[in-house]
């Protein structure tokens, strides 16, 4: 292979690479309370950090109990210092018990997604 | 001559690059919580926007004595969202034998089914093989079409209880190659230079396969935080299984099913993945020897969301 093919080729996708610096779906890349977690007491806040930055207005995060009942949450929005870390203030005390967090992100660039996960106040 | 054909590989790719940039074109086979990384035995569920450049394959020496080296790209585009044609071709180095490159492949596909609640969705396709658009000696001279399913499914919707199994999930693809023409004629010569008609059939031929994956990606997001350093959150252990089994118009002892077993892994970024597996031969007819297969592939729909990561007509 000739060295001339070889930078073409490196430096197309070079550019593929950089790129895509800044743009994707939003993937959960870690939650306060943890995903799959115990905390002590009950959280002030739910705070969801994902991989891209999220457009607040079209996502949101629900909190339910075990039996499914509604606990209400504030309206997320982004960390004025992170747009890809969404906050959602957690209205009430949770009692001990365990919890399921569903949520869904818009990313900047449009793309959806999804998810869910659980964790357990400990009495 | 090595540096020869790569120069042509390497034009060819170049080439394939500006193409890319003068067109028009989502990626990840996503269904609710699950995404499906794309995959090198079977065809992934989804229709995306995407390319995978290069699929590199090693075939150690088998019993004949010849090792293989094959580099190939494969290119899809949306048309409509869920509907999209990819472009496929390679390059096989044989030592000895030469090298050549094979038929271009073309797939017509359709996402026709995404249960997001269960991470279900399903996929149909019109696969078709071009003859002779490859070198000759490297490439039939007769189409092959394959019609095809492919079919994902997580198990995100187990129970809590099975959290440890949440993460899994399989994918499985089913085809059948019907060759345009019954058998292939040509004139052999022997060593004395006496001509003689060589036929040979084109079976057809019922190809299926089967994935088995474990999505840490998944496990970090909906069921445990995933500890240690960052790589891990990313990996998706993966086995692959790979199978064609001659159905119709075989040679007599020709419907034997050959193909590999694939383990190995795949890393995911966000716009792109790496995917590293070994191919194990199921039996001697499927060769006697480990070999490897790699791909660096490109989610086109996250880098280029705007232009060729979408589909042509919204």
């Amino acid at each position: 292979m000739s060295r001339l093919s070889m930078s073409r080729i490196a430096a197309s996708l070079a550019f593929v690479l950089v790129a895509s610096a800044a743009l994707a779906h939003a993937q959960l890349q870690k939650a306060i309370p943890a995903v799959g977690g115990t905390v002590t007491a009950s959280p002030k806040e739910i705070r969801l950090k994902f991989s891209e930055g999220v457009e607040p207005r079209f996502s949101g995060i629900a909190l339910a109990t075990e039996a499914g009942a509604t606990e209400p949450i504030g309206k997320p929005g982004v960390d004025p210092a992170d747009n890809s870390v969404l906050i959602a203030i957690v209205s009430e005390a949770l009692k001990p018990g365990t919890y399921t967090v569903t949520w869904h992100a818009v990313s900047v660039d449009t793309h959806k997604t999804q998810g869910s996960f659980n964790f357990t106040v400990a009495p | 001559m090595l540096s020869k054909t790569s120069s042509a590989l390497a034009g060819a790719l170049s080439a394939a690059m500006c193409l890319f940039a003068h067109s028009q074109a989502e990626a990840h086979a996503v269904c609710g919580n699950r995404i499906f990384p794309a995959t090198l035995g079977i065809d992934d569920p989804g229709v995306n926007d995407e390319l995978a450049l290069p699929t590199v394959t090693y075939i150690p020496p088998n019993t004949g004595g010849t090792q293989e080296f094959d580099a190939s790209f494969s290119y899809t585009k949306t048309i409509f969202p869920n509907f999209g044609l990819s472009i496929t071709d390679g390059k096989t180095w044989l030592n000895p034998g030469g090298n050549g490159w094979g038929n271009i492949d073309t797939e017509l596909k359709y996402m026709f089914w995404c249960d997001a609640p269960h991470e279900f969705m399903a996929s149909v396709g019109l696969d078709v093989t071009w003859a002779n658009t490859g070198t000759k000696n490297f490439s039939d001279p007769f189409n092959t079409f394959t019609p095809l399913i492919d079919m994902g499914k997580g198990f995100g919707d187990l129970p809590t209880s099975l959290n440890i199994l949440r993460p899994f999930a399989i994918t499985a693809e089913l085809g059948l190659s019907i060759p345009s023409a019954p058998h292939t004629s040509s004139i052999v010569y022997d060593d004395s230079g006496n001509p003689s008609l060589n036929v040979a059939l084109n079976p057809t031929v019922f190809d299926w396969g089967f994935t088995l994956q474990y999505s840490l990606p998944y496990m970090n997001a909906n069921v445990s935080e995933v500890g240690g350093p960052d790589f891990l959150r990313h990996l998706v252990p993966i086995t692959e299984f790979a199978f064609q089994t001659p159905v119709s118009n075989y040679a007599p002892g020709g419907n034997v099913t050959t193909g590999t077993i694939q383990p190995g892994a795949i890393y995911m970024a966000d716009t792109w993945q790496v995917a590293v597996e070994a191919l194990i031969p199921i039996n001697g007819a499927s060769g006697h020897n480990v070999g490897a297969v790699a791909e660096l592939h490109f989610f086109f729909d996250d880098i280029f969301p705007n232009s060729l990561g979408k589909p042509l007509f919204q």
